[in-house]
């Protein structure tokens, strides 16, 4: 058994988690996580709150991350519940965007500066 | 302690026991048993030959799903026999399990069947306690189908509390409760980690403060208010 910690990331704040829960693995976290998304989505609901920008973010007992999770994951139609294996395929997606944001981010960078360079040019001429 | 010491004192509260039924109660032959936390007392399907007094500790009666998820019907505390419907009910229709290190009594049915014929006010007594039974089941269904995660929590807290405060098992607005965030979560049909959200929500409100195996209740009055606690429903007032 491991302690996770599930801290609920909300618009504008973050409700850290101080107890934690014991639980086998990450994957039972991430089970654990979607359900737990699930019920308090419900409440959310009936709020008038949207679930979607709400998220979970799960850390280890040292306070690593070990995962995240949108409540928009969980809520979003899909034809089957979450099952083992799925932490695998979400962390992949997530890495997935991550990564076209950063290439994205380098994209606009290396326009900037190649911008930047023959404004730089231009005013030598001047 | 007699083993039958808090369940005589817990049928005093409601009900004219005399000092004969007393004595009845007390010559009980009952086969007291030590028993770890979250072990079977008896389950689903069983045809158990005696009921359990609890004499000291915490258990709980639960249904599973085929699916495996478990729903905790009811919390009982020293006193109690969770199971005395097994005298008139054969077959049992969920588990009967400890949450805390347990000290209970098993007493014969042929004994129980014998007192209660003999005693007709200790049979009137043990019936109450059955309808009293019936009476915290109605208000669960109402928590767990009705009420917001919070006001569950808040309610099951308010009973559990209230319940020992009568029986003078609470030191003031503070109480043993050796539950797991599993077992409270099974017992409001919420996940664990809900239960931990609602767990921080009520202390930051001032409502709850937890200690190892022990909880404490520093604004009874307005904890009851969030979850409209009425304890009508326990039946607790003077003997009748």
């Amino acid at each position: 058994m491991a302690r996770y910690f599930f801290h609920l990331v909300s618009p504008g704040e973050s409700s850290k988690d101080d107890i934690g829960t014991d639980l086998p693995n990450a994957e039972a976290a991430y089970l654990e996580a979607c359900d737990t998304a699930l019920e308090l989505s419900y409440e959310m609901l009936r709020e008038r709150l949207d679930p979607s920008r709400h998220a979970f973010e799960i850390t280890d007992a040292e306070g690593h991350l070990v995962f995240e999770l949108p409540f928009a994951e969980v809520t979003r139609p899909a034809d089957r519940m979450p099952r083992r294996g799925d932490l695998r395929a979400s962390i992949h997606r997530q890495h997935e965007h991550t990564f076209r944001i950063i290439s994205e981010l380098r994209t606009n960078f290396d326009q900037t500066q190649s911008l930047l360079k023959s404004t730089k040019a231009l005013l030598t001429q001047i | 302690m007699h083993p039958t010491e808090r369940l005589i004192r817990k049928l005093q509260i409601t009900t004219g026991l005399d000092a004969e039924d007393v004595r009845a109660l007390e010559r009980l032959p009952i086969s007291v048993k030590e028993l770890a936390a979250h072990s079977a007392i008896v389950r689903e399907g069983e045809r158990p030959a005696q009921c359990c007094l609890l004499i000291d500790g915490f258990v709980c009666r639960s249904k599973t799903t085929d699916a495996g998820k478990r729903q905790i019907l009811s919390i009982h505390q020293s006193g109690d026999i969770p199971d005395l419907q097994s005298l008139h009910l054969h077959v049992m229709d969920h588990d009967l399990t400890t949450l805390s290190r347990c000290t209970v009594g098993f007493i014969g049915h042929a004994a129980l069947r014998a007192l209660t014929r003999e005693r007709p006010i200790v049979a009137e007594a043990l019936w109450r306690e059955t309808l009293i039974d019936s009476a915290v089941f109605r208000e669960w269904i109402v928590n767990v189908g009705r009420r917001s995660a919070v006001s569950r929590l808040a309610h099951l807290l308010a009973e559990i509390g209230t319940r020992l405060q009568v029986m003078h098992l609470a030191e003031g607005d503070r109480f043993e409760l050796p539950m797991t965030q599993l077992d409270i979560a099974d017992a409001l049909g919420l996940t664990p980690v809900h239960v931990n959200r609602v767990v921080q929500e009520l202390r930051r409100a001032g409502l709850l403060e937890l200690r190892k195996h022990s909880v404490s209740l520093p604004d009874l009055p307005r904890l009851k208010e969030l979850c409209d606690f009425d304890d009508l429903y326990l039946h607790q007032s003077e003997t009748l």
